[in-house]
């Protein structure tokens, strides 16, 4: 047993922290919500020649190939800096699943830019229950003579306009297994609906009318299983659920911080029971939450049968970041709810991921039949 | 990082459960459950035989007799004995004999370790007295010195185990000049002392806890622990694996487990609790802060392995454990209905009546130790680093 990190992946870790506190502050954060705009292409930039884009990839691809604790910790303090960055739809989960499932051509093709930095993907798998009962037809691919037909709608695709291709899960008529193909967002028939959510992400819907793909862009050249896309999403789940905890663990810090500096009936408002305890409460939540997360991890990266941490990874860190903002804007008063504060960048932040990738109901039901 | 055991940890669990299979009968089993919490001659025999095969000092040094072991392969042992229905609670061995090691002279050691390995010596916590309670820096039992002895006059309340235990753990004032937290000392005595009384007070549970009253007790000058007025650190340390061992998440685990296995249970129609979605729900809830519990439990034990003291992750580990005891006791008593009110030995009675038994014990939980918002303080001001109001 050991829940430490070593010495190498607390440098990564110090390191992230520091350039992020450089490149992603929060007025930068707080500019592209507002604005609902893409991630500066320089910051995406130096992160690939930082090696961060690397992480999960192989040697042969140009890779790092490195552990899964290093790779979570850099999207542990992505979460921290209230992540403005595609990193985890681009590289933890595009990235990984075409190292998964794409052919050996594939691979070559796509990974090394990729990993540079000059290729940006979007996941765009969402359809579900955007317009709750008004059924909506499942995004469909169909064979023709000059290679693929793509119709459908995905929604909450994230960053779809800034990216270069988008990766699109899609059924084949007579198929129980699941197609994944690349799409650029600027072919013919592909349409993008800026939709304007409360975390002010810039997220789509995308419309796919008879959008024609070639062949060498269907991933594995065929259908998958579905349990490949689910996997990914597993995996996904756990890596976002150290974001979570991340973010959680530095709106505990900001608050403290605050509770410390403001006075009240002159003394610290730190100093008064009601508001210890509700922080003591928040920090209980972030240890558990942190730990679970990297049980998940651990056990993914190791094989292990994970279902069950994943779950409780995904439902623990999201609780734990929801009510770390609710208590710190119980704390922060008018100080973090004003437009100009910068608290409500991460109580947004909190509920997109909460939902984003399938929401804790999903894995409470999964918790559920595996009981 | 890695968050499973060892081999060898997972091989000495085996072994562990192999002798529990072997050694704990259902006549144990029951002996425990009816006895209110003090030991009964199967008990009292069992401890011992704990004792003989060395698994009362798993993790203590070797030159007092323990196996060396880690502190993870002793919690591994408490764990086990938490899912055999062994409910052990004993804080001499969990929490005083680890004090002892840490804080007491060589020759005390010498003098109580071998018997407490053995299992002859048992020791009752003498902290609370009627006006200082979560304010225990406040109390009034004085011990004077007198040449070679000390004196001790005053009393003691919720002294559970004082009327079956050997020895008495007890703090009192030494010098009443001192700031209060700087003027107390801890003794260590037979309670079968001249000048010691015993009286029942019983809770609410229906277990016999002790009011122990102290006329003029004099006790030796070497029955104290650590040096003199440092006694209020000393107690700090036992309350640390104290929380520790309160903070066990093993045997809400169990009463889940058991509940789970009652909601599955089909009735004549085939229909099961389970079935409904509500119920679902609320187990998987109660399911995910169990194993959040699980996680903290095993980074205490990994602290304490790597010599670091766990003093706002005991505190917390104690708040949730507490709490989910009787957020499990009663939602578990809402889910199965009227028939988990019956208690233990009732006609009708599900799981044996834990959920019944663990209703009644929660509230104590949550005060015991230090009160939960004693522990909130210790998370808030030692983890978080918060002024004192």
């Amino acid at each position: 047993m050991e829940l430490d990190l070593t010495s190498e992946q607390q440098q990564i870790k110090d390191a992230v922290r520091r350039f992020l506190s450089r490149e992603c502050t929060p007025a930068m954060v707080r500019k592209m919500r507002e604005e609902h705009a893409a991630l500066p292409r320089e910051i995406w930039q130096s992160m690939a020649e930082l090696g961060w884009l690397s992480l999960p990839f192989a040697d042969a691809y140009g890779g790092a190939g490195s552990d899964w604790v290093t790779l979570a910790v850099v999207v542990e303090e992505l979460g921290r800096a209230c992540d403005p960055t595609p990193f985890v739809d681009c590289i933890v989960t595009c990235g990984w699943l075409i190292q998964d499932v794409g052919s050996e051509a594939q691979k070559q093709q796509w990974l090394p830019p990729l990993i540079e930095g000059k290729l940006m993907l979007s996941l765009a798998t969402h359809e579900e229950t955007a317009l709750h009962g008004a059924g909506t037809p499942p995004t469909t691919l169909r064979q023709c003579p000059a290679g693929l037909r793509l119709d459908g709608r995905k929604y909450f695709v994230v960053n779809a306009d800034a990216s270069d291709f988008l990766l699109v899960s899609a059924a084949m008529p007579d198929s129980a297994e699941t197609s994944l193909v690349l799409v650029s967002p600027k072919a013919e028939g592909v349409e993008l609906i800026a939709l304007h959510s409360l975390a002010h992400a810039n997220v789509h819907e995308v419309r796919f009318n008879n959008v024609l793909v070639p062949q060498e862009q269907w991933l594995g050249d065929g259908p998958v299983a579905q349990s490949r896309l689910d996997e990914a999403l597993d995996r996904t789940q756990a890596f976002q659920s150290a974001a979570a905890a991340g973010g959680a663990r530095q709106v505990l810090e900001m608050t403290v911080a605050y509770a410390k500096e403001r006075e009240q009936f002159g003394k610290p408002i730190g100093s008064f029971q009601a508001v210890q305890h509700m922080l003591a409460n928040v920090w209980t939540d972030v240890e558990t939450a942190w730990l679970a997360a990297y049980e998940a991890i651990t056990y993914l990266e190791a094989g292990l049968p994970a279902a069950e941490k994943v779950a409780i990874a995904k439902c623990a860190s999201n609780a734990t970041f929801l009510q770390a903002c609710f208590t710190a804007h119980q704390i922060f008063g008018g100080m973090g709810y004003m437009w100009e504060t910068d608290l409500h960048l991460w109580t947004r932040k909190a509920k997109e991921i909460e939902l984003a990738y399938g929401g804790p109901h999903r894995y409470r039901r999964r918790l559920a039949a595996l009981l | 990082m890695d968050f499973r055991y060892s081999a060898e940890q997972e091989q000495f669990r085996q072994q562990i459960r192999q002798f529990l299979d072997d050694n704990v009968s259902d006549a144990l089993r029951e002996e425990i459950a009816v006895s209110g919490h003090s030991p009964g001659p199967l008990a009292t025999e069992f401890l011992k035989l704990l004792g003989k095969q060395g698994w009362l000092g798993i993790g203590w040094p070797k030159e007092h007799g323990g196996q060396g072991r880690s502190m993870i392969e002793q919690s591994i042992f408490y764990h086990e004995l938490d899912l055999q229905d062994i409910h052990y609670g004993n804080l001499t061995i969990t929490s005083l004999a680890l004090t002892l090691i840490k804080l007491a002279s060589e020759e005390q050691k010498q003098q109580y370790l071998p018997h407490i390995l053995s299992g002859d010596l048992e020791i009752c916590l003498g902290y609370t007295e009627p006006n200082a309670g979560s304010d225990l820096a406040s109390l009034s039992t004085r011990a004077v010195r007198d040449g070679d002895e000390y004196v001790i006059t005053g009393q003691k309340v919720y002294t559970t185990g004082a009327h079956y235990a050997s020895h008495i753990w007890l703090l009192a004032r030494t010098d009443p000049t001192a700031p209060r937290h700087k003027g107390l000392s801890v003794f260590i005595f037979p309670l079968a002392t001249p000048g010691v009384t015993v009286r029942p007070i019983y809770t609410m549970e229906g277990i016999r806890t002790n009011e122990v009253f102290l006329d003029e007790v004099r006790v030796p000058a070497s029955a104290m622990i650590g040096a003199p007025n440092s006694g209020f650190y000393t107690i700090a340390v036992a309350l640390d694996f104290e929380r520790v061992f309160m903070g066990k998440y093993t045997k809400i685990r169990r009463n889940f487990d058991a509940l789970l296995a009652c909601c599955k249970e089909t009735d004549d129609a085939g229909q099961a609790r389970y079935d409904d979605p509500v119920i679902q729900d609320r187990l998987v809830r109660l399911h995910i802060d169990i194993e959040r519990l699980r996680l903290l439990c095993t980074k205490t034990a990994w602290m304490i392995d790597r010599g670091k003291v766990p003093n706002a992750e005991a505190s917390a580990q104690k708040i949730l454990a507490s709490e989910l005891e009787q957020r499990l006791a009663d939602e578990g008593i809402q889910i199965l209905g009227p028939r988990a009110l019956l208690e233990y030995g009732s006609p009708h009675v599900p799981m044996q009546g834990y959920l019944a038994q663990s209703w009644l014990l929660a509230p104590m939980m949550k005060f015991g130790g230090g009160t939960n918002e004693i522990q909130r303080d210790i998370v808030a001001q030692r983890g978080l680093g918060l002024p004192r109001g």
